[in-house]
């Protein structure tokens, strides 16, 4: 079967192309397998049926094999064949163990109709400082349900601001990891997944969070991205080396933007299932976030954004059945009604799609410096708990009702309040006028037909 | 329709040979090669350029369109009197250090190009004094730096700051843009614009250099 090695010799001695002439080939061959497979986006149903998902898979495996994955480094092209392909869907895990003794969780695969809900790992996913580090993450690990602490991007630390390329980037991604480490320590679950240095960019300092009082393989990991679109370079190959010689199971994830070279949500689902498969076939891991974005870098409970991932999500998992996750992030900021709504909506959809997993919590696209709130995570728990096993059309039909209570909004979202402003930072516990709102919007989702009762 | 609108319809069209040959076609029958180039080429890559505000043109298009603009600029530009040829503004553009995301980038790239600037583009992941030295070495009139992510943007300082630790700071427009960025922090900075959009990038470019 291909492996990294393959990757590598296709990088030095593959066909060279300049990197406008490989983005026209992949763009027009995107539009023809969209329209030869007759993928079309349809924002009445973000959980698409079965038949799109398995139209989705086989444009994604054409499109890999035609056109192949491209070393923006080398400017080379690594060609693959749709058996090659093929191979490397066939072979991947069914289920993952993340985490040590009582808190390790085994993420096992789901079908879009399974009862029980996904795995959550919820966290801030947004720029902290320093000193609301810990407690902002607390408010996350204080949720029972949550199995995986999502870290924040750590502004600054010991007098550095975190710049990636330079040694600062080294000395503050440590620092978050020590953070992450402490925080887990004071929720009392040392042995929990903290994932990966939500900050560190360059091999160098993904490197350095791995060793002696920082992360070790059962619990840490590295994030290795196909980038948008069809893209790698020489770094991704050797985050993976790095990977396969410490034993440590890689945090992949394919990168689409729609509205880029993919036109529309069904051409970025086709690309996101092509370069999922093309980074299995180096990474060897069995896991991917479906991460789509758009133009404007929202990656939130957009319709069009719920709409591919959850395709590729499905796609993935009625022909390779791996475990598949996604972000839930919401656009608006914390302690807003929208935010609250935006993560009931993923939490209804991507489990009716078949997901493994949920990366959620996150407000206002995970941009704004302290705009966190475990709240939001809390609402992906109490929605999942109930939403997953519903029927396609119902969880449409849901999801059409909640996103329809925002979807007004984009252009201006309600930007909400810091984490300071919305919890007790010592007691990790949220204001009573916070509870007020969040049980009123559980009302709310209530009348709309989610089944809390 | 003259042969000005032929041209105009076959670049927007994206043909590139048609919109080749009408050019020389056109020169070759003695038309007046300012009208050729402003009221047929131009003209035609202009379009593009709103057809993709209007999301009927995407990406893709953008390169075509770019393209077939240079290499039918190309043919008319010696036909042109000495005093038309304006020199076209130049822009440096960079994602920064540690920053490997390009498509916004591109795109304010390729859209500048539409508009008539004349562009370098560095890539992503450019070290700071590559930018620089990039700029001098072209004469640049902008320096354009994306950053998408929270960790990259103080790259963009970095680089204002060395234009003025270097006392050069005065030589160059400097705008950014990209994912996490905002017209506060590019007035944090010290930049002299900061873009949401492609076309809103052209529209500060043309301000910053009128």
């Amino acid at each position: 079967m291909i492996g990294i090695s393959d990757y590598i010799e296709a990088s030095t001695e593959g066909p060279i192309l300049t990197e406008s002439e490989f983005d026209l080939r992949y763009s027009k061959k995107v539009r023809e397998l969209a329209s030869d497979f007759g993928v079309e986006y349809n924002p009445d149903e973000v959980v698409p049926d079965d038949k799109t998902a398995n139209s989705i898979f086989e444009a994604g495996v054409e499109l890999l094999a035609s056109v192949g994955l491209y070393n923006k480094d080398s400017r080379r092209v690594i060609e693959l064949g749709k058996k090659q392909v093929m191979e490397v869907a066939g072979s991947r895990l069914h289920s993952i163990t993340f985490g040590v003794g009582f808190d390790a969780v085994t993420i096992k695969e789901r079908r879009p109709s399974d009862s029980f809900p996904p795995v959550l790992w919820l966290g801030p996913v947004c720029p902290l400082m320093e000193e609301t580090y810990v407690s902002a993450c607390l408010s996350f690990l204080k949720i029972p349900e949550n199995q995986g602490i999502l870290g924040g991007f750590l502004i600054a630390a010991e007098g550095f601001e975190n710049k990636s390329g330079y040694p600062h980037e080294l000395i503050v991604t440590a620092k978050e990891i020590v953070l992450n480490k402490e925080a887990i320590r004071r929720a009392g679950r040392p042995g929990l997944f903290h994932c990966v240095a939500a900050s560190a960019v360059t091999p160098a300092a993904n490197f350095n969070v791995f060793g002696p009082g920082v992360c070790c393989p059962q619990t840490g990991s590295i994030p290795i991205q196909v980038m948008p679109e069809l893209k790698i370079n020489w770094d991704k190959l050797t985050l993976a080396i790095f990977c396969q010689q410490h034993n440590i199971h890689p945090f992949t994830d394919g990168m689409g933007v729609i509205g880029g070279y993919a036109r529309n949500p069904g051409e970025s689902a086709i690309t996101l299932v092509a370069n999922i498969l093309a980074n299995w076939g180096f990474s060897h891991a069995s896991n991917a976030v479906a991460w789509s974005t758009d133009m404007k870098g929202h990656w939130t409970a957009k319709k069009p954004i719920l709409w591919t991932n959850s395709a590729v999500v499905k796609a993935l998992d009625l022909n390779v059945g791996n475990p598949m996750y996604s972000f839930g992030t919401a656009l608006a900021g914390p302690m807003t009604e929208m935010a609250l709504l935006e993560s009931a909506a993923y939490s209804v959809a991507y489990p009716a799609a078949g997901i493994e997993l949920i990366l959620g919590g996150a407000c206002g696209n995970g941009a704004d410096v302290d705009y966190t709130a475990g709240l939001h995570g809390q609402m992906a728990v109490d929605v999942t708990k109930v939403a997953s096993g519903l029927p396609r059309d119902e969880a449409n039909e849901l999801v059409n009702k909640i996103v329809s209570q925002y979807d007004d909004k984009y252009d201006n979202p309600p930007r909400g309040v810091t984490y300071q402003e919305c919890y007790d930072t010592v007691k990790i516990e949220p204001k009573p006028e916070f509870v007020a709102l969040y049980d009123k919007v559980k009302d709310d989702l209530g009348r709309m037909g989610v089944p809390f009762s | 329709m003259s042969i000005f609108d032929d041209i105009r319809s076959a670049v927007v069209a994206l043909d590139a040979d048609k919109a080749e040959s009408l050019t020389s076609e056109a020169l070759a029958a003695d038309e007046d090669p300012l009208k050729v180039l402003n009221d047929g080429v131009i003209k035609g890559i202009r379009e593009i350029g709103g057809k993709f505000e209007q999301g009927e043109y995407f990406l893709a298009e953008l390169i075509q369109g770019a393209d077939i603009g240079k290499s039918c600029i190309d043919i008319v530009t010696p036909h042109l009197p000495k005093a038309a040829v304006a020199r076209q503004k130049k822009v440096v553009m960079a994602t920064v250090r540690g920053d490997i995301h390009t498509l916004g980038k591109d795109l304010v790239s390729l859209m500048l190009r539409i508009s008539g600037f004349d562009v370098v583009d560095l890539g992503s992941d450019v070290p700071t004094m590559t930018i620089i030295d990039e700029a001098e070495k072209v004469g640049a009139d902008i320096i354009g730096l994306s950053a998408l992510m929270m960790t990259t943007m103080p790259n963009q300082a970095e680089t204002i700051k060395y234009l003025n630790d270097m006392g050069l700071r005065d030589k160059y427009r400097v705008m950014v843009g990209g994912g996490s960025t905002t017209q506060g922090w590019a007035e944090m900075i010290g930049a002299d614009g900061w873009a949401p959009t492609a076309a809103a990038a052209v529209a500060l470019a043309e301000k910053l250099t009128s």
